[in-house]
């Protein structure tokens, strides 16, 4: 005990140690029991499938890997790059669209989903607005890209609009929130002097709210762009269209050899989209 | 615009005014939702605890010795873009295919790319601590991995752990459609109840949804609210 409080005088630092709060206990159990049943569970219902640190695994994992590099098949060397590129551009092209429709739904919502009143009058009537955009952000937001395509495929033929409509949708709920938790924290001064000389919430928007709040929204329209490409090939599961549908075609008839090409070529176009972003952020900056 | 769009739209519209709230699909709901929770959790513990101790190395501020340090950081680095490449299902869809169908290729799919990104998170706020902040424990002859503990990590605590709010927020998204490789959860109800046009149970489906991101949201506001007092 001696040792132990001379150590702490020696060491120069000082921990201020309070007993924790009663939300920290409540939170760390909650943590705490919540990991131990999930892992439970899924150990529950992983019994009877085969382990997954077999020998048989181990063999499995080793020959999928060597198809998929091209080692043990000769489909590599003709390759159908055309088509390749084809689907690529296809790819891109469900990107870009989805971004644009999320980017314009989301610019048209967010003057509603804020309730400061530098921003906006404060009726009725922009209290119900305020309500009915938030939820629509939060009810988009919740739901991913995927099971909006689902749905979505009910309404629109599977195709690049019907994949481009669901990340839209999913994504006008993520770039609406940010977007409006954006505009209310915007700095007051600008808005209130435009609104003390005369502007009403239209003219404060366009001339006050967007441009201050613009290099910021365009951060997040590109960050979403990077998200959104990544998530094309898997929306192309269900809207069959592009590196996904593709993908998910060759996987099933055990061409892996020519999935491994479209992974990579699925990585190109990751990488060039995030290195375009990158140089576009840092030329706003 | 498919030939039967707009009716299904309609029927759609309808359902969600009118979920399905029966006392035996509540049941299926909850049990749903709660496969897709212990998907998410569980991913989400094996992504933070890789994701971290990588996000420190990635950093380059454990290691003074730039020789060392700046190689393994770079390498590191490379390791978690490539993890964060590539989308969770498509990690998915390859880990079925090497590990066969079970609940641990779903949740490694998770894992993997949760880690890339957890880690290069982690790494920016550590490399965003002020110098002034750690240079007072430095001169008190702290260095390495005391540093480390004492300096950086609890500076950036607070943002990191409200982040992971949000990455659980993630993960409960993408467990709910690992039924597209094969596994349980919300997405594989959907599926079911799609295919039999069931549209006021898939409507609930989402509902369930919802109020979990929702509450997810809830309860990381009020832990950002006491971490930030």
């Amino acid at each position: 005990m001696t040792t132990n409080s001379s150590e702490q005088r020696s060491n120069s630092f000082h921990f201020a140690w309070d007993w924790p709060s009663r939300f920290t206990i409540l939170l760390f159990g909650a943590t705490l029991g919540l990991l131990a049943t999930s892992w439970a569970y899924l150990i529950s219902i992983s019994e009877g499938r085969s382990s997954i640190f077999s020998k048989e695994t181990l063999n499995r994992t080793n020959a999928f890997v060597n198809e998929l590099l091209g080692v043990r098949s000769d489909s590599w060397s003709h390759a159908n790059w055309s088509e390749l590129v084809g689907l690529a551009s296809d790819t891109i092209a469900m990107s870009v669209i989805a971004s644009v429709m999320a980017g314009t739904a989301a610019l048209a919502i967010i003057p509603l989903a804020t309730r400061k009143s530098s921003h906006v009058s404060r009726g009725v009537v922009s209290r119900i607005a305020f309500a009915m955009a938030r939820f629509s952000f939060i009810f988009t937001r919740a739901v991913p890209e995927l099971l909006w395509a689902l749905i979505i495929i009910f309404v629109i033929s599977p195709g690049i609009l019907a994949g481009a409509v669901a990340l839209a949708i999913h994504n006008f709920g993520v770039i609406g929130r940010l977007g409006a938790d954006t505009i209310e924290d915007l700095d007051d001064a600008p808005i209130t002097a435009l609104r003390s000389s005369g502007a009403s919430s239209t003219q404060r928007y366009f001339t006050g709210v967007l441009p201050l709040a613009a290099r910021q929204l365009v951060t997040f329209q590109l960050y979403r762009w990077e998200v959104i490409i990544r998530t094309t090939a898997v929306v192309g599961f269900v809207a069959a269209s592009g590196i996904g549908y593709q993908l998910r075609l060759d996987m099933s008839l055990f061409r892996y050899a020519e999935v491994g090409q479209l992974l990579l070529a699925y990585l190109v176009i990751v990488w060039v989209i995030d290195l375009l972003s990158v140089m576009v952020r840092r030329s706003i900056r | 615009m498919n030939k039967d769009g707009l009716s299904a739209l309609k029927s759609i519209g309808i359902a969600l005014v009118s979920p399905d709230l029966s006392a035996s699909n509540l049941n299926t709901v909850v049990g749903a939702a709660w496969t897709t929770i212990t998907y998410a959790v569980a991913s989400l513990s094996l992504a933070i605890l890789f994701g971290l101790p990588l996000g420190i190395i990635a950093s380059g501020t454990l290691v003074p010795n730039r020789k060392i340090g700046l190689p393994l950081s770079v390498l590191t680095r490379a390791f978690l873009g490539l993890t964060r490449s590539i989308h969770e299902l498509v990690w998915a869809l390859l880990l079925v295919i090497a590990l066969g169908l079970s609940p641990a290729a779903g949740v490694i799919a998770i894992a993997v790319p949760y880690s890339g990104i957890i880690g290069r998170i982690f790494a920016e706020r550590l490399q965003d601590v002020p110098e002034q902040q750690v240079v007072s424990l430095q001169s008190s002859g702290a260095h390495g991995f005391k540093l480390m503990a004492l300096g950086r990590i609890p500076s950036v605590l607070p943002d990191t752990i409200s982040y992971l709010f949000y990455r659980f927020e993630c993960a409960i998204r993408t467990a709910s459609v690992l039924s597209f490789v094969g596994l349980g959860g919300i997405g594989f109800q959907v599926h079911i109840a799609l295919s039999d046009l069931r549209f006021e149970t898939v409507a609930t489906l989402l509902y369930a949804l919802i109020i979990l991101i929702l509450s997810i949201d809830v309860i990381s506001g009020s832990v950002r609210k006491r971490l930030l007092k």
